[in-house]
């Protein structure tokens, strides 16, 4: 059976529910943020695999990955450095005890 | 889809496997380091992924941005965390809480049946039938390499004005982190 468009796509929709697992069952905060690059990674396989079998020839979706990415590496930045600021405030980066960030 | 048979369907399962695996792993490892280092397999076969779709940019800088670079800082945070001691007590809150655990199992599940009878109900082909693709695919065989050339093009002109806002948000987040990240903030 030959891989079409179907087969990324079911398999974006398991990685993305794999991370979405990760994202609930976890209490640590470094392996949320990892569960939230698998979940961008899922949906970047979508946008790569639309622009190869819909859009073969204006490859939109190549454009829309990368700024993805882009976006991906900048929201990592911003949360490590607030997780690094949290546990050297309370040496603890367990994601039920940030309750000293609520409003 | 005939014009879609080029691919042989080996590569798409392995590379499938390894990833699904090692992101399973980064979920299961109690050890976070090791965690991060096996999210580097993920993304290393997602890279194999936009090989196979001749998104070979695309799977470069994902090689260089997610599996070396962003990986990367979130195994040295870890390690300036020093979560060695911590280690323990993660691993048993993260397998404590049997209701957590079966939340999270029906609601990913959930997500996952929802999104693949959306993708099973839609009649992909007269979607690819109306975009042309079958057409503008035979085109882009003649060319190669052509993909490259075309999202540059794309990053330079028709995005560009979005393409700045992501050069402002990079910069933006360099001072924000800077910011966060000094000894003494007054």
């Amino acid at each position: 059976m030959d891989i079409g468009l179907v087969h990324y796509l079911t398999f974006s929709a398991l990685l993305f529910s794999i991370g979405l697992f990760g994202l609930l069952i976890s209490r640590n905060a470094f392996r949320v943020l990892m569960s939230i690059e698998i979940m961008l990674n899922a949906v970047n396989i979508d946008f790569v695999a639309f622009a190869h079998f819909l859009d073969p020839l204006a490859v939109k979706g190549q454009a829309f990955s990368l700024f993805v990415m882009a976006i991906a590496a900048a929201e990592v930045a911003i949360g490590l450095a607030l997780l690094l600021l949290i546990y050297r405030n309370t040496v603890n980066i367990d994601m039920e005890s940030f309750s000293t960030i609520k409003w | 889809m005939q014009f879609l048979a080029n691919i042989s369907s080996l590569p798409f399962y392995i590379f499938a496997t390894i990833s699904v695996i090692c992101a399973l792993g980064m979920i299961l490892n109690p050890n976070l380091v090791r965690a991060g280092f096996t999210l580097i397999g993920s993304f290393v076969a997602i890279a194999g992924f936009y090989f196979m779709l001749d998104a070979n940019f695309v799977a470069v800088s994902q090689v260089l941005i997610y599996a070396v670079g962003i990986v990367l800082v979130i195994v040295f945070a870890v390690m300036l965390c020093s979560l060695k001691a911590e280690a323990n007590t993660i691993k048993e809150s993260v397998f404590a809480s049997k209701r957590r655990v079966t939340f999270s199992i029906f609601l990913s599940s959930l997500v996952f049946t929802v999104l693949s009878f959306v993708i099973r109900s839609q009649d992909w082909e007269a979607i690819a039938k109306l975009t042309g693709a079958a057409r503008q695919s035979s085109l882009v065989q003649l060319v190669d390499n052509k993909y490259l050339a075309q999202v540059g093009f794309l990053m330079l002109n028709k995005y560009l004005l979005p393409f700045e806002l992501v050069s402002l948000l990079l910069l933006a987040v360099l001072v924000g982190v800077i910011i966060l990240s000094k000894k003494d903030i007054k």
